[in-house]
């Protein structure tokens, strides 16, 4: 089992999605990060703690003060030994192909999920999480 | 007398009519005389009978006094012409042998049995300058010199007994004292038989003697003259001898004139008379005539030598001269070749040479010099006839330089034209000497000319070649500037000099950084190094120049090296002002930032508005999603909440549209590899989620053995347009409804079919369903821009949409997108 880290900036959202994941019973976990620079102090935390980071992570684009990609841009300072085991999809209402690309770019990320969630679409990703080797060479 | 008696009777005076002119004079005043004297007269005179004949008249009388005072002549006339015609004679002839005896040169005189001189005529007196009465009784024997007293008592008894002394010379003393040579004969002679004395006839040869001395003299020198000379000299008698060789002569055929002298020609060189020596030679002798010519002679050893031979007639034969020319011969020959070239050197290059013999007015030409005015050689030229062919605007300069030269003494150099016959016209350039005498007369020209017709016209050719280059310099809206490997500016057309508002004047002194604005000074100065060196570097360039008034403005250069005998001597520029370019270029390109910064901030909001319109309808969503999933719901309200997620569909159909129009309108095409397959599944899964009650077959046929290369993002957008359309327009009614996607790839271009059995279009609306927010049927629930976008799209890639369809059994699109491979 997993635990998930959502990062949204919407609490609609990121209600649903929690009611979704616990619903569907696919982790082990759900955290919820209003902001990116949240979910980073979070992780920052963790790692301080010299505890685990959270397995998966889904990550929206399009947030105040830092975006998706910013908090990508951070995630990859984290020493690799730490993030090789996080896998992250980008959940986004975006239809920009151009994001898709940019995200794909960032080898913890797996997978794009177009909003909204469902039950369909987060098993799939689970699925593919788990069935997705460590990260390591991308 | 032809005298009538009565007229003497009348008066005898009448008698005078008939006397001779020159006596009738003396003949009145006889017969006056006798009248007043009343004596006896007697008197000779010529009378002129009526035929003209003179006759002489004796004429003796008495004249008597009468009575009346009147006076009577008694006498008679005899007829004595033969009587006095003799006695004329007589002392005519005694007077001519005097007149003969004085007028002679030779000395003639008698002298006594004593010796003492008793006549000596003219002669003597003149040749020893005596007086008559000093030489009347002088011994004779007084002026003989002393030599010449000798055997004078035997001359005398040989004399004596009556012999005559033939050619005697003797030597006389003249009352000077000067010695004169006599020579003559002396004869004695008789008087009533007895030997009264001598007489003596001598001439005085003293000159002769003298001039016999001299000629003896000369002659001796001549003859060594002769001998020594170099000229050959020789003398052959009628009968070919020999008579005189001197040295040179005998030299000349190897001979000595001792071996000569004396022989035969013929003797000496047996079939000589065959040579053309000979020949002439002969002919002079027959003919007496003086002749001159030259012979070549080959000597038995192979020296060839040229002589000149000179004869002429002489008392003996001939006198030949012979002169070994041989030198002369070969430097003529240098000459005549030399002569030969210079012609030839001439006629080459058209170079005339002209002499004027101002004094006697002739002018020469040589032969080329016809050539040039095209008149045959040797037609002859005159000082007025050339004038004729002076071109007529070139006249008065012609010979006004001509006399400027005579006055200046300068050397002729000028430039004319000539007209021919023909009209052709030539350009001659003529240079000519004017020598002077010693009064600094002007008395020859020589002169030469050349043709220079072709290189005039050459000339006046370049001249306008050069004129049209300085037109086109001048004319053209380039800047033009040359300069030196100083990089001083040594030339620059009007255009240069106004784009930089420079003055004519300001050039002498301008070095390149003058106009070069100081930034690039540096830059342009190791450029220039560079290309000075032969290097290859760059030759077209922009650069800030710096105006005369400190204005900087943009130009462009084009630069190229001058060459000169393959050096480099400096470079030449062609300069465009390109300010108003470069101002419109900065202008461009903050437009076209500020253009992009409108792009990326509408793109922005475009992005921006459609996710935020988007965030909230998803979750929208996602909340009817949940609603639906809570169990017991009632039927009517599981309704409702499909209803709602349909109208949420057609919102967000409605947003992607108008992204993808944004889009498609807005961003650049790109090109990469299409992955068809990945696109075609990626846009399915949402369609599919979108018709998920739709139970549609898809038959798929993706050819991909050629890469297509495409804008991915506009491709998809196609696909995916095509794809919707063919689900949203499904028929109920068909069993088995299908969408066949097909595609294919050339190197050319990539083709999208996508086939369904659909609704089908009406023909008559197949071309309204690409406009803009058109929906052809109620099922329609997009937006309207779907296939708008989509023939967009086509069109922005330079592609084409084709549709065929049938209301009622479906519809075909096929869309050909160029391959950008």
């Amino acid at each position: 089992m997993k635990r998930i880290l959502l990062i949204d900036d919407d609490h609609i959202t990121n209600m649903l999605n929690e009611r979704i994941i616990k619903y569907t019973q696919v982790a082990e976990s759900v955290h919820v990060c209003i902001s990116a620079q949240k979910a980073l102090n979070l992780i920052t935390d963790i790692i301080d703690k010299q505890e685990s980071i959270p397995e998966v992570i889904l990550l929206d684009i399009r947030m105040p003060i830092m975006d998706g990609f910013g908090f990508l841009e951070e995630f990859a300072k984290i020493p690799e030994s730490i993030t090789s085991d996080v896998k992250i999809a980008m959940l986004t209402s975006s239809l920009e192909d151009s994001e898709k690309d940019r995200a794909y770019k960032y080898k913890n990320v797996i997978d794009f999920i177009n909003k909204p969630l469902n039950e369909v679409k987060i098993r799939e990703f689970i699925k593919k999480a788990e069935t997705t080797p460590k990260i390591f060479f991308k | 007398m032809g005298i009538n008696p009565e007229d003497i009777y009348a008066n005898s005076n009448n008698l005078f009519i008939a006397v001779h002119p020159d006596d009738i004079g003396e003949t009145k005043i006889i017969i006056a005389e006798s009248n007043t004297n009343v004596t006896k007269y007697e008197h000779s005179f010529r009378m002129i009978k009526k035929d003209g004949t003179i006759i002489w008249i004796h004429a003796e009388g008495i004249s008597t006094k009468q009575a009346d005072g009147k006076y009577i002549r008694n006498g008679y006339f005899i007829d004595i012409t033969p009587t006095k015609n003799a006695e004329i004679e007589i002392i005519d002839g005694k007077q001519k042998y005097k007149n003969i005896l004085e007028a002679t040169d030779e000395m003639i005189n008698t002298v006594s049995l004593k010796g003492e001189i008793l006549w000596a005529n003219n002669a003597w007196k003149r040749n020893l300058n005596y007086t008559e009465t000093e030489l009347i009784g002088l011994k004779i024997v007084d002026v003989f010199t002393d030599d010449t007293k000798v055997g004078f008592e035997e001359r005398l008894q040989i004399l004596r007994v009556g012999n005559t002394i033939r050619n005697h010379s003797a030597n006389m003393i003249t009352k000077n004292g000067e010695i004169i040579n006599v020579k003559g004969t002396i004869v004695p002679y008789f008087e009533n038989g007895k030997l009264a004395g001598t007489q003596g006839f001598f001439r005085n040869v003293t000159e002769i003697k003298k001039e016999r001395r001299e000629r003896l003299k000369a002659e001796t020198k001549l003859q060594r003259t002769l001998d020594n000379m170099v000229t050959g000299c020789m003398v052959l008698d009628f009968n070919w001898e020999y008579k005189y060789v001197n040295k040179a002569a005998a030299e000349q055929a190897f001979q000595k004139p001792e071996n000569l002298i004396g022989k035969t020609m013929l003797e000496m060189y047996s079939g000589v008379e065959k040579s053309n020596v000979f020949l002439a030679y002969k002919k002079c002798m027959d003919e007496r005539i003086p002749l001159e010519f030259e012979e070549k002679y080959v000597f038995i050893n192979g020296e060839v030598k040229w002589f000149e031979f000179k004869v002429d007639p002489v008392e003996e034969g001939i006198f030949v001269i012979t002169m070994d020319i041989t030198e002369r011969k070969i430097v003529e020959e240098k000459i005549k070749n030399n002569q030969v070239l210079l012609y030839e050197a001439q006629r080459i290059a058209k170079i005339g040479t002209w002499d004027l013999d101002i004094i006697n007015d002739t002018l020469y030409w040589s032969n080329e010099l016809f050539r040039i005015f095209e008149l045959p050689p040797d037609s002859g030229i005159f000082t007025s006839t050339f004038k004729n062919y002076v071109h007529k605007d070139d006249v008065e300069e012609l010979y006004k330089t001509f006399a400027n030269c005579i006055i200046n003494k300068t050397i002729l150099d000028v430039t004319f034209r000539i007209q021919l016959l023909d009209n052709k016209i030539k350009y001659l350039h003529d240079r000519a000497e004017i020598i002077f005498n010693e009064y600094n007369e002007p008395i020859r020209v020589v002169g030469t000319i050349q043709d220079i017709t072709k290189e005039k016209q050459a000339e006046v050719l370049l001249q306008q070649n050069e004129h049209k280059y300085q037109q086109v310099i001048e004319n053209i809206n380039d800047g033009l500037m040359i300069i030196n490997l100083n990089a001083n500016i040594i030339f620059t057309n009007n255009k240069f000099l106004e784009m930089f508002g420079l003055e004519k004047s300001d050039v002498n002194k301008l070095h390149i950084d003058d106009i070069i604005s100081p930034e690039y000074r540096e830059k342009l100065s190791e450029l220039r190094k560079k290309r000075f060196a032969g290097e290859k570097v760059a030759d077209f360039f922009e650069y800030i120049g710096l105006c005369k008034d400190g204005t900087k403005r943009w130009f462009e250069v084009l630069v190229t090296n001058t060459y000169e005998n393959n050096n480099i001597i400096g470079s030449q520029s062609i300069i465009r002002d390109i300010n108003i370019r470069k101002e419109a270029e900065y202008k461009l390109e903050s437009q076209n930032f500020e253009l992009k910064k409108i792009n990326s901030e509408l793109d922005n909001f475009v992005y921006s508005t459609s996710h935020d319109l988007r965030s909230p309808l998803m979750s929208l969503m996602g909340l009817i999603d949940l609603c639906i999933s809570i169990e017991d719901v009632p039927a009517d309200l599981q309704q409702y909440f499909s209803l709602m997620k349909n109208c949420i569909y057609r919102v967000d159909d409605t947003i992607k549209e108008i992204l993808v129009y944004s889009h498609n309108s807005r961003k650049y095409i790109g090109s990469e590899k299409i992955n068809i397959k990945q696109i075609l599944n990626a846009k399915l899964e949402n369609i599919k989620s979108i018709n998920i009650n739709k139970k549609i077959d898809l038959y798929i046929n993706i050819n991909e053995h050629i890469d297509f290369y495409s804008d991915k993002q506009r491709v998809a957008a196609i696909i995916n347009c095509l794809l919707a359309n063919s689900y949203t327009y499904y028929r109920d009614n068909e069993t088995t409804p299908y969408i066949k996607f097909n595609f294919s790839a050339t190197e050319k271009e990539g083709k999208i079919i996508v086939e369904d059995n659909g609704e089908g279009i009406e023909q008559n609306k197949i071309d309204k369903i690409f406009e803009m927010f058109y929906r052809n049927s109620e099922k329609s629930v997009g937006s309207g821009l779907g296939l708008y976008n989509c023939k967009e799209i086509v069109n922005k890639l330079g592609g084409s949409i084709k549709i065929t369809s049938e209301i009622g059994k479906g519809s075909t699109f096929a869309v050909c997108i160029p391959n950008c491979k």
